[in-house]
């Protein structure tokens, strides 16, 4: 069995990407699964609570209920003191790696080039 | 209140989650509902078609599950296991006793087929399969060269008119290069059962 690329690369991030969504603000699950479905990196909701289980279980990020009297109850996650340096090495380590693969992969930056023009 | 609509899609998704932890499978079902609770019917169809079949959304779960793993070209051998075997044992054990005793059997080309064999198997060194090779074969050429100078010396009668017994006859000569090959092969055919690769 061959994974493709985009999998093995969504599947090395998403959870980096879910701790930085959760930095910005609290988000309920149909909010989280929207974003991250727009962008390409979830299937469905069924793909975000197994992750969240995930960085649950490894305490990165915690659950609170909010009630609400014009809409549904709904549960929260945010993240944890942990989940802040988990996202926090990740960045760091990203900004070293992404221009690493860029060089190596042959990637151009086209923007750049652009701007050339 | 939640729609009947609402209700069926739920159990449908509970179904289709069934082979999941209870974690997942409870997480999955609630952050679903909370989406369609308190929505009219009309509403309800938009946001269960915006969530997917029940299938699709329990697939996407089994597969976020799914360890990342991509085939390697080559397998890598379990640490302390046995490395796998290039060819089974009989192989290096039927070549080693052809050429032992093979040339007995069926002169010359039981040792022939032998050291074929030998040659194909990957039990020995190619340094070890050359040694085997040539040795009887120029074991009896170096006799066969004896015989001929001793021909050309003399034809091993003495001054006396007596057959010398020092000197052996032509045709002695010949079968000693022949047949003395014989233990050289199987010494080396011995060799190659003692040295040769067991995995």
């Amino acid at each position: 069995m061959t994974v493709d690329v985009a999998t093995q690369l969504r599947k090395g991030v998403v959870e980096s990407c879910i701790l930085g969504l959760l930095e910005r603000e609290p988000m309920y699950g149909w909010q989280l699964s929207e974003t991250l479905v727009a962008h390409g990196m979830i299937a469905s909701i069924g793909s975000l609570y197994p992750i969240l289980a995930r960085l649950k279980s490894q305490e990165l990020v915690t659950s609170f209920d909010v009630s609400s009297a014009a809409g549904p109850s709904r549960k929260y996650y945010r993240l944890t003191t942990a989940g802040e340096q988990q996202l926090t090495g990740f960045r760091q380590q990203w900004a070293a790696f992404a221009p690493t693969v860029d060089l190596l992969a042959g990637i151009t930056n086209t923007s750049k080039d652009e701007s050339h023009d | 209140m939640t729609d009947s609509a609402a209700m069926t899609y739920l159990l449908a998704l509970s179904d289709a989650l069934a082979g999941e932890s209870s974690q997942v499978r409870g997480d999955i079902i609630a952050g679903v509902r909370e989406e369609l609770e308190g929505l009219d019917a009309e509403q309800t169809a938009a946001k269960i078609a915006e969530l997917g079949t029940p299938a699709f959304i329990a697939a996407s779960a089994r597969d976020e599950q799914q360890p990342l793993r991509v085939e390697p070209i080559v397998e890598a051998p379990v640490v302390g296991a046995p490395l796998p075997t290039a060819e089974p044992r009989w192989v290096s054990l039927l070549g080693a006793v052809l050429v032992m005793v093979g040339g007995l059997v069926v002169p010359f080309v039981g040792w022939i087929v032998g050291i074929v064999i030998i040659w194909i198997s990957t039990a020995w060194t190619r340094r070890q399969k050359i040694l085997v090779t040539i040795l009887p074969p120029a074991f009896a050429v170096l006799l066969l060269g004896i015989a001929s100078f001793v021909a050309m010396w003399g034809d091993g009668v003495g001054e006396n008119g007596w057959n010398t017994p020092l000197v052996p006859a032509l045709f002695d000569s010949i079968w000693t290069g022949v047949f003395a090959p014989i233990p050289v092969a199987f010494g080396t055919g011995l060799w190659l059962l003692v040295t040769a690769k067991k995995d």
